[in-house]
């Protein structure tokens, strides 16, 4: 048999690797190989075919440790042998694998009594995003206290500040996860969940805030003026008070979360 | 990135995360350097990469990567390429190092050191991703022989024969791990002694020392264990003839506290200086 070109040997083999004995190149590469110490040809193959799943369920499993939890162990290796054979690696980093997750699992929708499953998944995702982000330098409060009213001001977050939605209190089940539990999760997750998370101090904070304020910091991080933000929150929501909207901003300044002010004079 | 002569043998350990904290405190090690893994920083501005930049402060850094894919036939990844300079720019190791293999295609990725035929077709492959990487890099690079579990019959060229003649046509320098070197010998059947007596110690930039697990019908090169007797001995038989080479004890799997790893440091050293005479034992210990 004519030797296989280095293309076609690495397209058997990785066909092999991940489809197994059903892949049609199988026999083929069989036929190219020698295994190694005493195993069986297919026993070869198989070292490297499960190494590749043991890798990536691991990758996932890393990063998606509150999904794992709440899932259990069998669920959560059914669900995860399911998305790499749906959705191969195409990263070249490990740690950078299953970002497509959150998706599948709202497309398959594994468990009806667990909707939160990709929100709980996205959150997870963010987290180790965030924690991968470089702080931002922050403006300092005194700055921003000395702000005028007459001028049209915008506030651009740093790079280290996400804001995360939910219909599900995600952030509650995800402080609980590694806790021993049976059956459902202990949460009481049914209800919304919104957040703040921001690095400071080289560390990652989470702050729950309400609706209005979401709606505001979401508007700000959108770049819109503080006044218009504000505007559209009152309206929205009726009872955001002005010792409201001073704690909101009390809680803007001391997070460090505004990396840039923009500020146009009023006309 | 060539290493200088030194009176000392140049032991180093891999920086794990588990080991942070430690670290974090700046104790006194036994160690000379450490082997950063190239992707755990790459794409991080997080805390890794604030660790990697204080150890540097402190030791030589060698970044030791495992998804360049030398061996791709695809050509190499131009965003790998790109983040993998960045990073060496930052950190500026003393060595930039990967695997002499391919770690899947680009729309699927395996994330493994994948084994290959030693054939002319795959040389020129390699010759000419190599040329890529140095020039993208400004630098040589060391390639690693890796552990297999499958070989080829009828290539034109042994294992050895081909890392050395890869190592002479592309400029790049060897890393020789001597653990897989051990468990390929085992594996496919061949004297481990004919292939360290082979490769030419001038073209050694550094050996790599780990442990391996027996799993019954073969040897898995799974870095979760101490190096064994056969490993050392096959390491003295190398280091006495390339003193100067940086030596890195490897354990990424069950890892132990840090000052486990300083006593497979010290048994490395010992091993040097069984050769070479002995060091300064105070500076040795005290060295940062």
């Amino acid at each position: 048999m004519d030797r296989l070109t280095l293309k076609d040997y690495q397209q058997l083999f990785s066909q092999a690797a991940l489809e197994g004995d059903q892949s049609e190149s199988y026999p083929r590469l069989l036929d190219t190989l020698t295994p190694g110490g005493t195993l069986t040809g297919p026993d070869a193959i198989g070292v490297y075919a499960n190494g590749v799943t043991v890798r990536l369920t691991e990758a996932l499993g890393e990063t998606f440790e509150a999904v794992w939890w709440v899932c259990g162990d069998e669920d959560f290796f059914a669900l995860t042998k399911h998305f790499i054979q749906a959705r191969p690696s195409t990263t070249y980093n490990l740690s950078k694998y299953g970002k497509e997750f959150p998706e599948f699992l709202d497309e398959v929708s594994p468990f009806p009594d667990l909707p939160f499953l990709g929100d709980l998944a996205r959150y997870e995702w963010l987290f180790k995003e965030l924690f991968h982000t470089k702080q931002h330098e922050s403006v300092a409060p005194d700055r921003i206290q000395s702000l005028t009213e007459d001028a049209t001001i915008r506030f651009r977050f740093g790079q280290a500040v996400r804001l995360f939605a939910s219909r599900y209190a995600i952030y509650d089940l995800w402080k609980l996860r590694g806790t021993p539990h049976e059956g459902k999760p202990p949460a009481e997750w049914d209800h919304p969940q919104l957040l703040l998370l921001y690095k400071k101090d080289r560390q990652i904070y989470i702050n729950e805030v309400g609706e209005a304020e979401f709606s505001v910091l979401t508007a700000l991080n959108e770049g819109q003026s503080i006044e218009r933000a504000l505007h559209s929150a009152v309206e929205a929501h009726p009872n955001f008070s002005q010792e409201h909207i001073s704690q909101l901003f009390q809680m803007v300044f001391h997070t460090g979360i505004i990396q840039h002010i923009e500020i146009t004079p009023s006309s | 990135m060539t290493t200088s002569p030194s009176p000392h043998p140049m032991i180093g350990v891999g920086l794990r995360p588990t080991h942070y904290p430690y670290l974090h405190e700046r104790p006194k090690t036994c160690v000379r350097w450490f082997e950063a893994l190239t992707e755990n920083y790459m794409d991080s501005e997080g805390r890794p990469l604030e660790m990697l930049e204080s150890i540097r402060q402190d030791y030589p850094v060698a970044l030791h990567g495992v998804s360049l894919s030398i061996v791709s036939s695809e050509g190499l990844r131009s965003e790998y390429l790109q983040r993998l300079k960045r990073l060496v720019d930052r950190i500026q190791p003393f060595i930039v190092s990967d695997h002499l293999c391919w770690t899947g295609l680009q729309d699927a990725n395996l994330h493994d050191l994948l084994p290959f035929p030693f054939t002319d077709d795959a040389r020129q492959t390699i010759l000419n991703n190599i040329d890529t990487v140095q020039n993208s890099l400004g630098c040589q690079i060391l390639l690693e022989n890796v552990s297999t579990y499958v070989s080829f019959p009828d290539c034109p060229y042994t294992e050895w024969e081909f890392l050395t003649l890869i190592a002479r046509e592309s400029g790049c320098h060897i890393l020789l791990d001597v653990n897989n070197l051990y468990v390929n010998s085992q594996n496919h059947h061949f004297d481990p002694l004919t292939y360290l007596d082979a490769v030419p110690t001038e073209l050694i930039g550094q050996i790599h020392l780990a442990g391996y697990s027996d799993m019954g019908t073969y040897l898995f090169d799974t870095h979760s264990k101490q190096v064994y007797p056969e490993v050392w001995q096959l390491f003295s038989h190398v280091i006495a003839r390339a003193p100067e080479v940086p030596v890195l004890i490897e354990w990424d799997d069950d890892i132990p506290e840090f000052p486990r790893l300083e006593e497979e440091a010290k048994k490395a050293s010992n091993i040097w200086e069984s050769h070479h005479g002995s060091t300064d034992a105070q500076r040795l210990s005290t060295t940062v």
